[in-house]
C-alpha cells in the first residue's frame, strides 16, 4: 500500500480519500476470503440440527464441541461405523506418511535432477534434458489419468492385465503398486514445476564458485551439499511447501489408487464421507434401515459439522507447513550472495 | 623437483582454436606470467591446468606426474579466479577452511591453525567470522588469496586476479600474491592483459597471441629482443615502431625512411621491417636524418612529450621525447634513431637474428 501512493503529500485530501477507497477495497477482499473460514469454524461448533436448517444461521445459537468428540471417536462410535471404518487418526496417519516420504524423497531428486541440468550439462544434452523434464508440464494431469492409473495395476505394464511371456502361460512378473502409499508416493517425487524453480535459481549461482570449489579439492556432492544448498535454503522452503500442499491437498489421484478403507488418506476419506452424507438411504440396504440409520445419525450430531471439522483438521498440518516454511524463506533471504 | 610442465597442449572450443600446440615449463619457486589480449587463449590454457577443461591433445605434467587426466579435486592446486568465487554461503573463516576439509585428512584444530595463520598474513584476522557479502572488493580478493595459500598445492595458478579491483588496490594486492609466491616456493602461473603487471612481477612472461605462445623470455628480453612483430606491437607503451623498408647496403631505405643498420642481415627477398623503441628517437635537424615526415598529433604527458608521425609512405612512427618540442600537427619533423635496430622478416613476421 505504501508504494501505491506517494510518501510525500498525504496531507491532500484527494491523496487521502484515494488512500481510505483502497483500504476499504483491500478490506473487502481480505474479509471475503476470511468468510468460509469462519463458516467452517461456526459450523463446527454448531449443534446437529442447527446445520440442517435453512436459512443457515451466521452465529451459531449455541457452542457445542459434540462434532468435534464425534469425529475424533470416528470408528469407536458404532453408529456410525457404516459411514466411516476406521478411526480418524489412521487417515490422519496415511495422509502424513505418504506426504512426508513424497517431498523427503522428492526434493533431493528434483533438487539434484535440476543441478545435474544447471551445471554439470552443457550445451545440446542441458537443453534436451531441460525439455524433456519440463515437457511433462503440458500434459495435462487428467490425460494421464488413466495410463497412470493401469501404470499402478501392472507396473510396469500400461494394461489392465499383464501380458503373458510369448510361448508360455504365465504371465511377466509385475509389480502391483495399487492400492499401496507407493502409488501415491512415487508419481509426486519428480515435481517438474520445482524444478523449474531450483534449475532457475541454480543458473544464478556463477561458474566461478563451482569452479573454485572444483578447485578447492570438493567432490560434485560435497559442493552440492556444502556449497550450493545453504545458499538454496528459501528455494528449498518454497518447493517443500508447494510439494507438502499439493500431496496433503490432493485429492482425484488419491481417490483413484486407493481403496482399502486403512489406506486412504484425509482427502478421500472426507470425500467419502460427504458422498455417503449426502446420498443417505439412496444406496444399498433397506430404505427404511438406511433412513434409520441416518436419523440415529443425526441424533448423535454427525452431520456436516462433523464434515467442518474434518476440514479444519486437515488444514492444519498445511498451516503448519506454512510457518516452518515462511521462516526458512526469511532465513535463508538473508543469505545473499548473488550479484 | 616440482615442477609444471605444459607439453604440447591443444583445446578447440566452439570453432575456433583456443589453445594451439602450447608448450613451456614453469620451474619450482619461480613467477611464470601469461601475458595476452581478450581470446588468447591465455585463461583457457590455465582452465586446462587446473582441470576445467580437458586438453585435446599434448600433455600437462606437475612434479613429474601426468594430471591432464585427473578431475580437477585430485591435482592439489592453489588457485585465485578473476572473479573470486568465494563460496557465498559462508563466512570468511569457512571460505578458507573448505579446501581444507574437503580434502580431509587434517584434525580441526590443524584446520583451524591454518586459517587463523593466513587469514593473519593477509590481514583477515578481524574478519572471520564475517559474511563474504559484506567485505569490500580488495577484501574478497585477500580472501580468494587466503583459500589458495592455506593449502600445501603443489602449484598455485592466478587468474586475472586483480583486474576487478580498482587501481590502488592493484598495487598493494600485487604485493600481498608475489609474497604468497615466494614463501610457498612453488611454480606459480599467472595470467593476465596487463603488462605492468607482467613486467613487475614475473621471472618469466610467454606471450600468447591466437593459442599460440609466441615468445617466452625473461620481461627485459621481450622489450630488448621481442621474437616477431607480433610481440614488437604488444609489448611496450607505446609499442615498438615497425617500418617496412627496402636493404639498400647498410641502410633501410623507404620513403621518409633511411635507417643505418649495423650490420647486414640476410634477408632473401631484400625487404625488411625495421623496428626500434619510441624511446629511442632523437630530433634531427640534419637533412640526412634517418626519419623524416609529417607530424599527426602531440600528445603531452607528466614527462615526456609523445610525439606521432607519419612518413613519407604513411607508416605511422611514434616518438617519445623528454624534452618538448615546440610543434603542433601539419609541422614538418625529422629523428635520428639513438639505439637498437631490429630488423624482421615480413613475410614469416619472425625477428631475424643478428649475425
Amino acid at each position: 500500500m505504501a508504494a501505491l501512493l506517494p510518501k510525500v503529500g498525504m496531507r491532500q485530501p484527494k491523496l487521502r480519500l484515494s488512500r481510505a477507497a483502497i483500504a476499504a477495497f483491500l478490506g473487502l477482499g481480505v474479509l471475503l476470503h476470511l468468510l468460509p473460514f469462519y463458516y467452517i469454524v461456526s459450523t463446527s461448533l454448531k449443534p446437529g440440527a442447527e446445520v440442517v436448517s435453512t436459512p443457515p444461521t451466521f452465529i451459531p445459537s449455541a457452542i457445542t464441541l459434540d462434532a468435534w468428540k464425534l469425529v475424533l471417536q470416528i470408528g469407536d462410535n458404532a453408529e456410525i461405523v457404516q459411514l466411516v471404518q476406521e478411526p480418524f487418526w489412521v487417515y490422519f496417519v496415511n495422509s502424513a506418511f505418504i506426504t512426508l516420504l513424497a517431498v523427503g524423497l522428492g526434493l533431493p531428486v528434483t533438487a539434484l535432477a535440476a543441478y545435474a541440468n544447471s551445471k554439470l550439462q552443457s550445451g545440446r544434452s542441458a537443453r534436451l534434458s531441460f525439455l524433456f523434464f519440463i515437457g511433462t508440464m503440458m500434459v495435462p494431469f487428467v490425460v494421464t489419468l488413466v495410463p497412470m492409473y493401469l501404470l499402478t495395476l501392472n507396473f510396469p505394464f500400461t494394461l489392465p492385465d499383464a501380458p503373458t511371456i510369448p510361448g508360455t502361460d504365465s504371465e511377466f512378473p509385475t509389480l502391483r503398486l495399487w492400492d499401496t502409499p507407493w502409488a501415491v508416493i512415487l508419481p509426486a517425487i519428480f515435481v517438474p514445476f520445482n524444478f523449474l524453480l531450483f534449475k532457475g535459481f541454480f543458473d544464478t549461482i556463477p561458474d566461478s564458485v563451482i569452479n573454485a570449489a572444483r578447485v578447492d579439492g570438493g567432490s560434485e556432492l560435497n559442493i552440492f551439499r556444502r556449497i550450493v544448498m545453504p545458499m538454496a535454503v528459501p528455494v528449498f522452503a518454497v518447493t517443500a511447501y508447494m510439494s507438502f500442499g499439493s500431496v496433503w491437498d490432493n485429492f482425484l489421484w488419491q481417490l483413484v489408487t486407493l481403496q482399502s478403507p486403512d489406506k486412504v488418506t484425509m482427502s478421500v476419506a472426507t470425500y467419502q464421507l460427504i458422498d455417503r452424507l449426502s446420498t443417505k438411504g439412496t444406496t444399498g440396504g433397506g430404505a427404511a434401515a438406511q433412513a434409520e440409520g441416518m436419523s440415529d445419525l443425526l441424533n448423535s450430531g454427525l452431520t456436516w459439522n462433523g464434515m467442518m471439522v474434518l476440514a479444519i483438521l486437515q488444514s492444519i498440518p498445511i498451516f503448519i507447513a506454512f510457518l516452518v516454511c515462511r521462516e526458512y524463506l526469511l532465513r535463508g533471504i538473508k543469505i545473499r550472495g548473488l550479484k | 623437483m616440482g615442477e609444471l610442465e605444459v607439453r604440447g597442449v591443444s583445446k578447440r572450443l566452439g570453432g575456433h582454436q583456443a589453445v594451439d600446440d602450447v608448450s613451456f615449463t614453469v620451474a619450482t619457486g619461480e613467477l611464470f606470467v601469461i601475458l595476452g589480449t581478450s581470446g588468447s587463449g591465455k585463461s583457457t590454457l590455465l582452465r586446462l591446468i587446473c582441470g576445467l577443461e580437458r586438453p585435446d591433445a599434448g600433455q600437462i605434467l606437475l612434479d613429474g606426474r601426468e594430471i591432464h587426466t585427473l578431475p580437477p579435486r585430485q591435482r592439489n592446486l592453489g588457485m585465485v579466479f578473476q572473479d573470486y568465487g568465494l563460496y557465498p554461503a559462508m563466512d570468511v573463516r569457512g571460505n578458507i577452511a573448505y579446501g581444507l576439509e574437503s580434502r580431509g585428512g587434517l584434525p580441526k584444530d590443524e584446520i583451524q591453525r591454518r586459517v587463523v595463520e593466513a587469514a593473519g598474513k593477509l590481514g583477515l584476522g578481524e574478519m572471520l567470522g564475517r559474511s563474504t557479502q559484506d567485505l569490500s572488493g580488495g577484501e574478497q580478493q585477500r580472501v580468494a588469496l587466503a583459500r589458495a595459500m592455506v593449502k600445501d598445492a603443489d602449484a598455485y595458478l592466478f587468474d586475472e586476479p586483480l583486474s576487478n579491483l580498482d587501481p590502488k588496490l592493484r598495487h598493494h594486492a600485487r604485493r600481498d600474491i608475489v609474497a604468497v609466491h615466494r614463501e610457498k616456493k612453488r611454480p606459480s602461473v599467472y595470467v593476465t592483459h596487463d603488462q605492468s603487471e607482467a613486467f613487475a612481477m614475473a621471472d618469466l612472461v610467454a606471450v600468447m597471441s591466437h593459442g599460440r605462445v609466441q615468445q617466452v623470455s625473461t620481461p627485459d628480453e621481450l622489450l630488448s629482443a621481442p621474437a616477431n612483430t607480433f610481440v614488437a606491437r604488444f609489448v611496450g607503451s607505446p609499442p615498438m615502431n615497425l617500418v617496412p623498408a627496402a636493404l639498400d647496403g647498410g641502410v633501410a631505405r623507404a620513403s621518409g625512411v633511411e635507417v643505418p643498420i649495423e650490420r647486414v642481415a640476410r634477408s632473401g627477398s631484400g625487404r625488411v621491417i625495421v623496428g626500434f623503441r619510441p624511446e629511442s628517437m632523437r630530433p634531427a635537424h640534419t637533412a640526412s636524418a634517418a626519419l623524416s615526415g609529417t607530424v599527426v598529433d602531440v600528445e603531452e604527458g607528466f614527462v615526456e612529450q609523445i610525439v606521432r608521425f607519419t612518413t613519407g609512405d604513411g607508416t605511422e612512427v611514434t616518438a617519445v621525447l623528454e624534452d618538448d618540442l615546440p610543434i603542433g600537427p601539419g609541422d614538418p619533423v625529422a629523428f635520428d634513431v639513438d639505439g637498437h635496430v631490429h630488423l624482421f622478416d615480413p613475410v614469416t613476421e619472425q625477428a631475424i637474428p643478428r649475425a
